[in-house]
């Protein structure tokens, strides 16, 4: 299973104790080079097509991320790299304990990364770590159940329940589906905007990639899980007035509708499309709340009030209405895919669940879009955005609406994903 | 090669932006390209065409123009170059104008789309394209009210959505197709309650009509024209489209006229005791989409073919008024009836344009509505009692158009008398004439339009 040369998942951990060594200015740099020459790496050097696709679309997305804004510091540059090489690491483990250790790879660095703010985000990233210890323990000891059941680590096999049961504990806890979310929305909050964008973008789906590497599919539990994080998720930021956690509920709430459909036999191709549309979906949005919230130091969507009547939040709009699932935007698509696969499998119930949900959330994000962009400013808000950061935003805008509206070639890179995962 | 109709919108709605002045003419002569390429391709037997989309999911683009489609886009074609036309001059003083011509070109091929798709997802999408551009524009070019008219739109318009999206997958999961073919026929009625639900939130059918009369009157006047005109169409189309697919449906037509009924007096009602012109238009609305729905209970016969023409003849006497009452507004500054009259005198061009669209709207014959509502009265004729009662409303609608027009164009008022009042430019008149001279050629020769 370990067909992947390990040179190139090292590649940002290589780089990490150079950065510490180049000094003050340069770390950040190096760090969008070697992001992108892995970027590069990954078309030309033979990997697994499951890997490939992950590999390319983490690497894209967390490229932009870092190319967005410098990242202060040597310090977070490398905790940015192994954090990267986290997810990496996670994607081509072939077996469950090196999927562990990279898991916890990425929680570690990206905990500090929450942590070094200010008190707020100190506590918010102790909360963070103290939470995804505990599901590194179940998932630990899931691991070891799942070693006396089957003889091995590799997948497949038949893990007992219990040992199923504490592993899609330790991922769920990882992914932030209700009931697990809880340390979720104060981390997405108090961390900076390119954190908040690598977690809810790229460590979000890493407990999907486990589910999908380890654990037996189309359960009943996973539409349980889904459907109640996605219902909870809706409810919750109805009344939720702080941008980056009404943000952060409608990344959890997506999170809900991938293990919905993950649960469904014809679901898992979708389920990975609306992983590629969530990732980019996600990471525009946090990227560009980021620049509003430095810009007025506010963060509630009252305060915020008119602050999208301008072209960035023209971006910013299209990317919650791309997230709130409406044509011709990205996430309609792989919704309407996933909803299908409930319709066609004759779960006419759930996908009406699933249905409400879609329409609660739809509120929240009327609501945003109500008060950020329909009503007029109170006082001039003036956004300063570099030319980085509208390349990235435009990027990620395109994206955003070509895979709602040309779609075939992700789905096709799904149907790859999901023929060779194991 | 009718993809071309949407495309061209579509493209000119992305360079709108970058147009600055120009915006306005480059969203006219799209618009009536589009117009100009549906003319020649009047059905004698359905055109469609068809490419792969994700085939993976059985998913197509693919489109085509029949009897109920091709009459429709017309339509819509046209109103939307006209209110395009008429925007150049009333929205001249207005801010993000390129912004405004892009959401009006979307709107429109939103609609266009909607009525072209054959495919039920591609159905779905311009469906939202449709309801989220004029989302925007109610709520950045309205009136005062418009910013919360333009919410209570969008969440009511998202539950249409997801009904006919609830719907659409499960037509889909009973027949394994997402093609919107007329062939398809017997399934079980139960399917059809999403449908009927969607799309009796977007005709605003009591009890789902609460939208309607906030949204279009918050509108600026040439949207209003498109949502009054066009949109309200939308629905009807889609209760004509999908029912073919469903057996049964016999068992719900009374509900469905009975609901029709009471849609149509309501709303009549409501128009009676309005104060301002563009309410007084949007509660017609209300009680116009009764008649549609009513001629849709018919299932069948005469009814269905007067629906299908009362959205043509409604559709454009509707945005004549509507039209007209931003003429109003343009020249005397306000559309309260109470402040208005005298303008006869004052702006008879106006005048005259108003009366011909109001006597057609209030069904009188040799104007356009008279020649469907006759059918959707004979086709009700199987419901005496509520085909009675709908007779009745056409007596409503005729005094509340009567009663308010004389109000505004008659009666003699002081202050109007003496008013300073704005000439009306010859691009707003342009558009409001054509509209008319299609109310009066509708109302005398209606078959040319008519393929059922």
């Amino acid at each position: 299973m370990f067909d992947v040369p390990m040179g190139l998942v090292l590649i940002p951990a290589i780089l990490a104790p150079f950065i510490a060594r180049l000094g003050e200015k340069t770390p950040w740099r190096m760090l969008v080079l070697f992001l992108l020459l892995s970027l590069a790496s990954v078309l030309i050097v033979a990997l697994s097509p499951f890997v490939r696709i992950f590999y390319f679309l983490f690497l894209l997305g967390a490229t932009l991320v870092a190319a967005y804004a410098p990242l202060d510091g040597w310090w977070r540059s490398t905790l940015f790299g192994l954090t990267v090489l986290g997810v990496l690491g996670c994607v081509s483990s072939g077996d469950l304990f090196s999927f562990y250790i990279f898991l916890e790879l990425s929680l570690l660095s990206s905990a500090i990364l929450v942590h070094n703010r200010n008190p707020a985000s100190t506590k918010a990233g102790l909360n963070y770590l103290m939470t995804s210890a505990l599901g590194s323990i179940l998932f630990l000891f899931g691991i070891a159940l799942y070693y006396s059941s089957t003889g091995g680590l590799l997948a497949g096999g038949g893990p007992s329940l219990i040992a199923v049961a504490l592993l899609l504990c330790g991922l769920a806890l990882k992914s932030a589906l209700f009931p697990f979310h809880a340390w979720a929305p104060v981390a997405y909050d108090e961390s900076d905007p390119q954190t908040s964008a690598l977690l809810s973008g790229l460590l979000s789906k890493l407990g999907f990639i486990g589910i999908l590497k380890f654990l037996p599919l189309q359960t009943n539990i996973l539409l349980v899980l889904g459907l109640a994080t996605a219902l909870y998720a809706a409810v919750v930021a109805l009344r939720e007035m702080n941008l980056k956690k009404i943000l952060a509920y409608s990344s959890i709430g997506h999170m809900g509708y991938v293990a919905f459909a993950l649960s469904f036999a014809a679901g898992a191709v979708p389920a990975v499309v609306h992983m590629f549309n969530h990732l980019i979906a996600a990471v525009l949005l946090f990227l560009a709340a980021g620049i509003f919230i430095a810009a007025t130091g506010k963060r509630r969507i009252d305060e915020l009030q008119g602050c999208c009547r301008n072209p960035l939040g023209v971006i910013f709009i299209i990317g919650l209405l791309a997230a709130a699932g409406i044509p011709p935007l990205s996430c309609f698509f792989s919704e309407s895919m996933i909803l299908k696969s409930a319709f066609d499998s004759g779960s006419v119930l759930a996908g009406f669940l699933m249905i409400a949900a879609l329409l609660i959330s739809a509120c929240f994000y009327i609501k945003v879009v109500y008060f950020l962009a329909v009503k007029e400013p109170k006082d001039k808000i003036v956004a300063k955005v570099s030319n980085a950061q509208w390349a990235v935003l435009i990027a990620l805008l395109l994206f955003v609406i070509l895979a709602g509206i040309y779609p075939e070639p992700l789905v096709r890179a799904a149907e790859t994903v999901v023929s060779t995962i194991r | 090669m009718i993809w071309l109709v949407l495309l061209v919108p579509i493209i000119a709605a992305v360079l709108a932006p970058f147009a600055r002045g120009k915006a306005g003419i480059l969203a006219f002569l799209a618009l009536l390209f589009s117009f100009l390429f549906i003319l020649p391709m009047y059905p004698a037997k359905a055109l469609t065409e068809s490419a792969p989309w994700v085939p993976q999911f059985g998913l197509s683009i693919s489109f085509r123009v029949d009897w109920l489609s091709y009459p429709l886009t017309l339509l819509i074609a046209l109103v939307s170059a006209l209110a395009a036309l008429y925007s150049m001059d009333y929205m001249k003083d207005r801010e993000d104008q390129p912004l405004y011509y892009a959401c009006l070109l979307l709107f429109a091929a939103g609609m266009m789309g909607v009525t072209l798709s054959s495919d039920m997802i591609l159905f779905y999408l311009f469906w939202e394209v449709m309801v989220l551009s004029s989302f925007f524009l109610i709520s950045e070019w309205g009136n005062q009210d418009a910013k919360q008219a333009s919410v209570k739109y969008f969440i009511y318009m998202r539950a249409s959505a997801l009904a006919l999206l609830f719907g659409i997958l499960w037509v889909h999961a009973a027949t394994g197709s997402f093609e919107l073919s007329p062939g398809l026929a017997g399934l079980t009625l139960l399917g059809f309650l999403p449908f009927l639900l969607a799309f009796c939130i977007k005709l605003a059918i009591f009890p789902f009509h609460n939208w309607l009369p906030d949204a279009y009157s918050a509108a600026p006047a040439p949207v209003s024209a498109m949502l009054g005109g066009l949109m309200v169409n939308m629905g009807a189309y889609g209760l004509l489209r999908f029912s073919g697919m469903f057996a049964g449906i016999g068992t719900l037509s009374v509900y469905i006229a009975l609901f029709a009924v009471i849609t149509i007096l309501y709303g009549a009602f409501m128009a009676l005791r309005q104060d301002s012109l563009k309410r007084l238009w949007a509660w017609s609305s209300v009680s116009q989409t009764g008649y549609l729905l009513f001629g849709f209970a018919a299932l069948g016969g005469i009814g269905l073919t007067g629906t299908a023409l009362q959205m043509i003849t409604h559709g454009a006497t509707k945005a004549l008024l509507f039209l007209v009452a931003g003429a109003v507004v343009y020249a005397a500054g306000t559309d309260e009836i109470s402040k208005l009259g005298s303008l006869g005198g004052r702006m008879p061009k106006v005048a005259v344009l108003a009366f011909i669209g109001g006597l057609s709207l209030a069904g009188i014959p040799l104007f356009a509505v008279f020649q469907s509502e006759w059918m959707i009265f004979a086709g009700g004729l199987q419901f005496p009692a509520l085909d009675a009662l709908a007779m009745l409303a056409a007596l409503l609608t005729l005094a509340y158009v009567l009663l308010n027009l004389q109000k505004v164009f008659m009666k003699v008022n002081e202050t109007m008398e003496n008013a300073k009042l704005k000439e009306v430019p010859w691009k707003m008149m342009l558009a409001m004439a054509v509209l008319a001279i299609v109310v009066l050629l509708l109302g005398i020769y209606p078959s040319p339009i008519m393929l059922r």
